[in-house]
């Protein structure tokens, strides 16, 4: 056997104890039927995937909605965590280590507790709405807890720190003598940024933002906390399903649906990112 | 030296392993929190008398029927709906009257069925702002009033609020079996609620930021609340107030079955009937008892007046009901 096959093996082992064969069970689970009072019967069934696919409820307020609030998310975290990398890449040493130690110190902290204190924070009497009514912003304090708005600021917080760290990385391994070069033949540094190094940075955005879109399209803890029980999201229903409605086959159908459509569209986006990327790399080769 | 070591770990080990053996053990599956630490009170003597060392895991609703339906727990605790659904799915044994002699010293109404029993009943009423909300509120109906438009509060689709659910289809033509009229109203209600509260702490912050005025809210969470120097009314609404019911299960097929009865019994004694109006604020299912100097609602009137509804009907339809508030009374 070879070294390598040897040293995966255990992530291999791991993950297909797991996570494969979990996920082949759920796959299996969603299309059985549920009796009357909860108990999975065995008999195959596309009744559940008709269910979803066939009611408005479920396509629009809940698929589509799901998948919406975790794009804006992402496209938020990656503009917010690219600037926050930049700044790193671009600050001393010393400087970097603790900054990095600043992106990182959330991660720490227990989700539960990170998103209960952004509730502290936007609530009516919290800190954004003192400030906002004391500056005269303002007049009355705004609505901030309890809806989309809230959400995607509580996905943005969670997801921006992943950015940064992907980013992060590969805008270290941009060399800086690139984006000299070309200042030292006339471009400024703004379309130096825009030609060089943005483009080299294409795989550390990409990384990024398909770790954030994958983290906030599974968000579970940020839409319940902070959605107050109006917005609607995928992993929510499919845990209220199993444990409220005790249908466990319509649940793992949620959970089923909401894995392939995420899994579609991180495919096409990084074909997409990748081929856009491409023509920018062969001018900078020519 | 390895070996040594190992040996020693082994040797351990199995002495470990046969202390556990001669001390036979029963696992019960409760709700947590403050509650499992009330039942942990009295359970000294139990395990003296029996031999047994009782070990508590957090196990309720859907994960406490799945460990029993895997015979992991000897002893569940349930709701109305999750006891049905074991029932149903025959995850519980028979209560034996032989062992559980306290059952005829239990209220009727906590009688659940032959495969369980009712130990304890919580109050589910209005809780209110007493400085925003005058006159106190008196009935379910309060909640509707267009003057707190915007300031009231329930949770989303739990056992509580199919009760509330179940009352205004009866209060307009309806019944389990005709749910159209309840739904109707409560879509009413969703329009006038900005936040479906998911979390006791929540509920407080939402009162004491006087973004809440009114809300159904459990009666001990009031006092909790009054504690937490968040002063809040309770009313017990005229149309009686909503249960809030805990049941308790004896799981099929595992060895310690008698212990397990003999346990039900214990929940029922006279002392562990005391612990839930002394430590919990519940209503004790059993009658007959002293409970002079706790300020708990108490006796067969109380017991009487709680709504509870048909819930062998309603598990059935609870996938499709829960599908129903999503789309009419939490859309907007």
């Amino acid at each position: 056997m070879k070294t390598s096959a040897v040293l995966v093996l255990p992530a291999v082992v791991i993950l297909g104890a797991f996570f494969v064969v979990p996920l082949i069970w759920v796959v299996i689970l969603s299309f059985l039927s549920s009796g009357p009072t909860g108990e999975v019967q065995q008999t195959f069934t596309l009744g559940n995937y008709a269910r979803f696919l066939t009611d408005s409820y479920y396509v629009n307020d809940l698929l589509l909605r799901t998948i919406r609030l975790a794009a804006i998310a992402t496209l938020f975290s990656v503009v917010i965590g690219y600037l926050g990398a930049f700044v790193i890449a671009r600050a001393a040493p010393t400087t970097q280590t603790w900054l990095i130690l600043l992106v990182m110190l959330p991660l720490w902290v227990n989700l539960v507790v990170r998103t209960l204190s952004l509730m502290v924070v936007l609530g009516r009497n919290g800190l954004v709405n003192q400030i906002l009514v004391g500056l005269g912003i303002s007049a009355r304090p705004l609505p901030l807890l309890y809806n989309e708005t809230a959400v995607l600021i509580g996905m943005v917080q969670v997801a921006v720190p992943f950015v940064v760290m992907s980013v992060f990385g590969v805008l270290q391994a941009i060399p800086r003598q690139l984006e000299q070069a070309a200042m030292t033949v006339g471009a400024t540094p703004l379309s130096a940024f825009r030609r060089v190094t943005l483009p080299l940075s294409v795989p550390g955005i990409l990384a990024g933002s398909v770790l954030a879109f994958g983290i906030n399209v599974e968000s579970f803890v940020v839409p319940i906390l902070l959605g107050g029980g109006r917005v609607r999201f995928m992993s929510v229903a499919a845990y209220e399903t199993a444990t409220v409605s005790n249908n466990l086959p319509f649940a793992a159908t949620i959970g089923v649906i909401l894995l392939i459509v995420t899994m579609v569209m991180l495919g096409v986006y990084q074909w997409a990112v990748r081929s856009a990327g491409r023509p920018v790399a062969a001018v900078q080769a020519a | 030296m390895m070996g040594k070591f190992l040996a020693a770990m082994a040797i351990s080990l199995a002495a470990t392993l046969s202390a556990q053996a001669q001390t036979r053990e029963l696992v019960v599956g409760a709700f947590g929190g403050a509650y499992t630490e009330a039942l942990k009170k009295n359970i000294a003597q139990f395990e003296k008398d029996n031999d047994v060392k009782v070990t508590f895991i957090p196990a309720s609703g859907a994960d406490g029927l799945a460990k029993a339906m895997a015979k992991e727990i000897d002893v569940v605790h349930a709701d109305m709906a999750w006891a049905y659904r074991g029932e149903a799915q025959g995850a519980f044994e028979k209560i034996d009257p032989k062992i559980v002699t306290n059952l005829d010293k239990l209220y009727p109404r906590a009688r659940f069925s032959d495969y369980g029993v009712i130990t304890n009943f919580g109050e589910y009423g209005i809780a209110y702002n007493p400085k925003e909300v005058t006159p106190a509120p008196s009935s379910w109906l309060d909640l509707w009033d267009a003057k707190y438009d915007g300031a009231v509060s329930t949770t989303g689709f739990d056992a509580a609020n199919i009760e509330l659910l179940v009352l205004m289809a009866k209060l307009n033509g309806g019944n389990e079996d005709n749910i159209d009229p309840g739904f109707k109203k409560m879509a009413e209600l969703g329009k006038h609620i900005p936040v479906f509260y998911s979390q006791h702490p929540q509920l407080l912050d939402l009162f004491r930021n006087n973004e809440i005025i009114i809300s159904r809210w459990l009666r001990g969470r009031v006092d909790w609340a009054n504690k937490q120097g968040v002063s809040l009314g309770f009313a017990v609404p005229k149309e009686g107030a909503i249960a809030l019911v805990s049941t308790v299960h004896v799981v099929k097929g595992r060895p310690n079955t008698e212990l397990a009865q003999k346990f039900v019994n214990h929940l029922l004694s006279v002392d562990g009937q005391t612990t839930y109006a002394s430590d919990l604020g519940y209503t004790p299912a059993r009658a007959g008892l002293d409970l002079k100097g706790i300020n708990v609602p108490y006796g067969e009137d109380v017991v009487g007046s709680l709504l509870i509804a048909d819930w062998k009907k309603i598990v059935p339809k609870m996938d499709a009901w829960k599908e129903r508030w999503e789309k009419e009374v939490v859309a907007r």
